[in-house]
């Protein structure tokens, strides 16, 4: 470095210049340390060998046609299953509905009755009275 | 912002990936990426946990860089990006001069007390302007450059650059008409 690029005038100001020489030396660009290029590597082999599969062998395996088979296959097989299980579920909604209407029919059939059965021996006991 | 943390430019083709090595990439922009963060961030563990991300990111998305400049562009502005987001992270986004910690660089005393003083001005710049400093000054890049870089206005650019400069000006009046300053210039001794 030039001694002379952060030398102030008598005044103590430094020209434009003076000033950004200054800044570009100070600034400057510098090597990392020793071995920071092979961490930072090594640390990248790690994390890809972390995931298990890699996206070009991913790819590789999409190729394969009896693993394409297999993957059809069992697309198929949890879709088909899917709507099976859709299927039960809306039976067995429906179901229930049903069964809470009967519930409330024969709730109101038995509260007609009950009140019937009450007028009926009311006026059995109205006959009965001597007057 | 995080327009760093977005993944590089899609569509490379085939041949130009397979140009692109991540172990030669490290090796030639090394330097760039961690001196950036140095000067900006001004903690040498902290740049160099930065920089290892800003490559380890890179390694991610790799295959979506269209050539050795695009790699460059994208390095350099993951970095820029990181760095002013770890910044902001923590308040306040400026360091007042006198609590602003000196390089340990290995040059003559009296230079040494110089850099010092200039390294605690820019240090006390607020972030966006240090680093449009940084960039202009270290990597040598144009308002244009850092505009595209730092994604703002190149007027902004070139306004932020006027204003550090004059800031950076003042202060290091200031600092350079302190007493020991004064001492140290004329003897050469440490203050």
């Amino acid at each position: 470095m030039n001694p002379d690029s952060f030398k102030a005038n008598e005044s103590g100001r430094m020209s434009e210049i003076e000033l950004e020489s200054a800044l570009r030396h100070t600034l400057r660009s510098e090597q990392p340390p020793a071995g920071f290029a092979e961490r930072i590597l090594a640390e990248a082999a790690r994390r890809e060998q972390g995931s298990a599969i890699s996206a070009p062998q991913r790819g590789q395996l999409i190729r394969m046609p009896g693993l394409r088979f297999a993957a059809a296959a069992a697309l198929l097989l949890a879709t088909s299953l899917g709507i099976q299980h859709r299927a039960q579920q809306q039976e067995q909604a429906q179901g229930q509905v049903a069964r809470e209407k009967v519930l409330l029919a024969l709730r109101i059939t038995s509260s007609k009755l009950h009140r019937l059965e009450m007028r009926v021996s009311q006026l059995q006991s109205d006959d009965a009275s001597p007057n | 912002m995080t327009p760093a943390i977005a993944k590089p430019m899609q569509f490379a083709t085939a041949a130009s990936r397979a140009a692109l090595d991540f172990a030669s990439l490290v090796h030639q922009h090394q330097a760039m990426v961690f001196s950036i963060a140095l000067r900006f961030l001004r903690d040498r563990a902290a740049a160099e946990d930065l920089a290892q991300d800003v490559f380890l990111q890179l390694h991610s998305g790799l295959g979506m860089l269209e050539s050795e400049d695009h790699a460059k562009f994208w390095l350099r502005r993951v970095t820029s990006h990181r760095c002013l987001d770890a910044v902001r992270r923590k308040q306040p986004q400026t360091v007042p001069l006198e609590d602003s910690p000196e390089p340990a660089a290995e040059i003559p005393e009296r230079d040494a007390m110089l850099e010092a003083r200039l390294w605690q001005a820019v240090g006390s710049l607020p972030a966006t302007q240090r680093m449009i400093v940084v960039l202009h000054y270290q990597q040598e890049l144009t308002a244009e450059e850092i505009a595209r870089t730092l994604t703002i206005p190149a007027p902004t650019v070139r306004s932020h650059l006027r204003r550090s400069l004059l800031l950076l000006r003042e202060k290091l009046t200031r600092l350079t008409a302190a007493p020991g300053m004064k001492r140290m210039q004329g003897t050469g001794e440490p203050s």
